[in-house]
């Protein structure tokens, strides 16, 4: 039988704080990427015909915190975008191949809000969890004044 | 002494219920963008008077470590995958967490865990009350 004990922090209350906590850092270091990747949408190899930044993504999966027990979830590798690089014609730049075509980063900024706006909307829902599991704790409290 | 009186037990269950619920709701939310993530879910409230036996008695897995199996779930009442509600569909990765779906059982929780505690409450007061009368 679990024991019911919000005070000594642990039990389902504690658990699911715990939670949601992993899910907020999560999504946190996936805004990171996005913003590393908006950051770099410009960034273009400095010899000619080099390869530009290429765009990194971030996955999560589930564990269990040693710890506490708890079910987290926590980011996996971050991996690179194997998508087509983006080809522009400047023969001016100094990246240019002997044809004059510029290799752009593959970052497509539409994606990348897409991507941002999901996070938030994910740490939101997160932070609304702690919210709830902190007036569940402080109900359960309020017996004792009652 | 309060765990034997009816009342109080069935508020305590329910307490307890609510709370291993929204760890579960917790875990599904946090979850929300792991691909391949299954929703889960709690079977339904029974008090544990209604169980066979009682929760006590029944055969558990022995666990001496947190990571064991048979621990991990950490409460009387079974979990099982959410059934798949028609408005709510699986994403292309193949997850099934629906945030609004997990909002709505979360308000529903913060609800009756509100009820609960007040029946609790209530009920210490109504003893209260009795003690006081005798004096």
């Amino acid at each position: 039988m679990t024991l019911l004990s919000p005070i000594t922090g642990s039990g389902p209350l504690a658990d699911a704080m715990e939670t949601a906590a992993s899910g907020m850092r999560a999504q946190a270091l996936r805004v990171r990427v996005v913003s590393e990747n908006l950051a770099n949408a410009e960034s273009t190899a400095a010899v000619p015909g080099g390869t530009p930044y290429q765009r990194k993504m971030v996955t999560f999966e589930q564990a269990i915190d040693r710890a506490t027990g708890a079910n987290i979830v926590q980011a996996g590798r971050i991996t690179t975008d194997k998508a087509p690089f983006h080809v522009a014609y400047d023969p001016s730049h100094p990246a240019a191949n002997a044809q004059g075509y510029v290799e752009m980063p593959n970052v497509s900024p539409a994606i990348e809000m897409a991507d941002m706006r999901e996070a938030e909307r994910s740490y939101e829902a997160n932070l609304s969890v702690i919210g709830q599991t902190r007036s569940m704790i402080g109900k359960t409290l309020d017996i004792l004044k009652a | 002494m309060l765990e034997e009186i009816g009342l109080f037990q069935l508020a305590d269950d329910r307490m307890r219920y609510l709370t291993a619920q929204q760890s579960v709701i917790a875990r599904n939310i946090a979850n929300a963008d792991t691909p391949g993530y299954q929703a889960q879910d709690l079977a339904p409230f029974q008090p544990r008077n209604a169980q066979a036996g009682g929760a006590d008695a029944k055969l558990a897995l022995a666990s001496t470590e947190p990571g064991h199996f048979g621990a991990a779930s950490g409460s009387d009442w079974p979990l099982v995958p959410a059934p798949a509600a028609a408005n709510y569909g699986e994403k292309p990765d193949g997850n099934t967490v629906s945030l609004e779906e997990q909002m709505m059982k979360q308000a529903d929780v913060a609800n009756n865990y509100a009820l609960a505690t007040a029946a609790y409450s209530k009920s210490l007061s109504l003893m209260k009350t009795a003690i006081d009368f005798g004096k």
